[in-house]
């Protein structure tokens, strides 16, 4: 990260009083992410230290409740394997969530352009969104068994419909006037699909890839759960059975991690590719 | 008369035929191609199922994973799951909320902590809660607050913050102290996001009574399921997942209603 870049992020203030970023020194840079970070590390300091501190009070014994750095020291070991049960995870969950977008994202194409096939299939989408994905879970092994396709399919599943809504509204929210200079110049359908729906749904697309990221490694580890020989969800089934609470802690600690660093992710790179929209200028582009 | 009849042609019609074709289609893929029952059950035998456990009525599970002969108990059961773990995790997630929208201070140190919490993954988590408190309704109530927590918290920080800032000018205008501004401005305000995260919130907290159930539980819908899917009685299966979306359905169903009624003096109930 470039300092102009660090200025940008930590101190928007500056930038958007027409302050030159490039007076900023490397001091108001240190300033201004102390000033950022140092809640957020005052929270998780108060949440860990009140956790270790309780436990150790009440003296509970650590196969009930470890303390964080009981956790913290069970994890470092634990981390070589639980990464390359993790690959497995992560292997499943993106291409289920490569399927999940490919289906959101024509199906709004097509709803968007054939009002008949959104009022009769929406409602349907709507419906299959419904049946609870954990309760297909059983099922899926039934089905298709007990490889990697049933992981990908719930990915799929759970993924698949915040795209469409999303992409729905994104590719409705065009400009009237901008539609209608296409149309005027005789553009065809799929021109204006092109230069004109599909940039407007940009933003809608970036907001739902926060969230679906996260949902198709759910959508991964349950299938995992219920039954699997790799990946971390089958961690977490066999070492809950066992009653191993340090390698179930490490298992959800590298997925609180994951997830975290996701979030950071998808938000920084939301900045990046939709920089230009009033969502991401105006909140900063938290979801 | 016209208009409700233009009504039904346009919007209820064709989901009914599609979803009517989609039935069909199902019944004649399983009929035409003689899939066994157990691996795909036809509509017509789901239903049949489903009447028959629907029509025992009360009845006690005779042994633990044994066969299911009523579903109306395991319902109640995930039915008071989730709404404990609703009702549980919206007050935590307001009462959140309601501080960070006052505090800068709150916002950024609360907001990481919640949020490296949401992004774990709750399966991750219900096993260590079904450790700590057992196989009853508690482990699976907290997993269904924890997963209905965030996004009450969300909205309620944005409901709180999003208010008109003249009309905030004229509370301040005529000297509303910071109560009355709170009681008489951000509440009224917030009950709009309270209701579109409640919505989304039932769904989520049936879910996860439902990831708590199959992780560890004697009883309930999410038992249900997974015990009739080992045992290859797909039918029994299937109703477990009407009844459940069937809940799901009621349940929004009924927060649409409270929701008009309260809301029925904001712009967003007029237009429709």
């Amino acid at each position: 990260m470039t300092v102009r870049e660090a200025a940008i992020e930590t101190r928007p203030d500056l930038v958007d009083a027409g302050i030159a970023v490039r007076r900023l020194t490397r001091r108001d840079v240190l300033i201004g992410l102390v000033n950022r970070f140092w809640p957020g590390v005052f929270g998780f300091a108060v949440f860990f230290g009140v956790w270790e501190g309780v436990v150790r009070i009440t003296d509970t014994p650590a196969f009930i409740i470890p303390t964080p750095s009981f956790v913290l020291a069970a994890f470092f070991p634990r981390l070589p394997g639980l990464l390359a049960e993790l690959v497995y995870t992560l292997a499943a969950a993106s291409i289920g969530l490569v399927i999940g977008l490919a289906i959101g994202i024509i199906g709004a194409v097509l709803m968007v352009h054939w009002r008949i096939l959104e009022r009769g299939l929406f409602p349907i989408a709507v419906l299959i969104k419904l049946v609870p994905f954990v309760a297909l879970a059983p099922l899926l092994i039934v089905w298709i068994g007990y490889d990697l396709k049933p992981k990908i399919f719930l990915a799929a599943l759970i993924t698949y419909f915040p795209v469409l809504v999303n992409m729905i509204t994104g590719l409705r929210s065009v400009d009237e006037q901008a539609l209608e200079f296409f149309r005027t110049v005789g553009s065809s359908r799929w021109e204006i699909l092109w230069r004109l729906r599909w940039q407007a749904s940009l933003p809608y697309l970036m907001a739902c890839l926060k969230v679906v990221g996260h949902l198709a490694i759910v959508g991964a580890t349950v299938g995992e759960y219920f039954g699997s020989k790799n990946g971390i969800g089958m961690v977490i089934a066999r070492t809950s059975e066992m009653l191993q609470i340090q390698g179930l802690f490490s298992a959800a600690l590298l997925m609180a991690l994951l997830g975290s660093a996701l979030v950071i992710l998808t938000n920084t790179w939301e900045r990046r590719v939709v920089y230009w929209h009033e969502s991401v200028r105006t909140s900063g582009g938290r979801g | 008369m016209r208009s409700l009849q233009r009504v039904f042609v346009n919007e209820a019609l064709p989901p009914l035929i599609a979803f009517i074709v989609l039935i069909l289609l199902w019944e004649g893929v399983v009929r035409g191609l003689g899939i066994p029952i157990y691996l795909l059950p036809a509509p017509s035998a789901s239903i049949e199922t489903l009447f028959r456990l629907l029509s025992a009525g009360w009845t006690e599970p005779t042994y633990v994973g044994g066969p299911p002969t009523g579903i109306m108990r395991d319902a109640y059961v995930t039915l008071t799951e989730a709404v404990v773990g609703l009702v549980a995790g919206s007050i935590t997630g307001l009462a959140l909320g309601t501080l960070m929208a006052h505090s800068r201070f709150a916002e950024q140190s609360i907001y990481p902590v919640v949020a490296a919490l949401r992004a774990t993954p709750i399966i991750a988590i219900a096993p260590i809660f079904i450790i700590w408190f057992g196989v009853g309704v508690a482990p699976k109530a907290v997993v269904a607050a924890i997963s209905t927590f965030f996004p009450m918290l969300v909205n309620s920080v944005v409901g709180m913050r999003s208010i008109d800032p003249q009309t905030l000018e004229f509370f301040q205008s005529v000297r509303a102290s910071t109560r009355e501004i709170f009681w008489n401005l951000r509440v009224p305000n917030t009950l709009p996001y309270f209701f579109t995260g409640l919505r989304l919130c039932v769904s989520l907290a049936l879910i996860g009574a439902m990831v708590g159930e199959l992780v560890g539980s004697r009883e309930g819908l999410g038992h249900m399921m997974i015990a009739t899917a080992v045992q290859l009685r797909t039918t029994e299966t299937f109703s477990g997942i009407v009844v459940l979306s069937a809940i799901g359905i009621t349940l929004t169903a009924i927060v649409q209603v409270v929701q008009a009624r309260v809301l029925s003096w904001h712009e967003s109930e007029r237009v429709s």
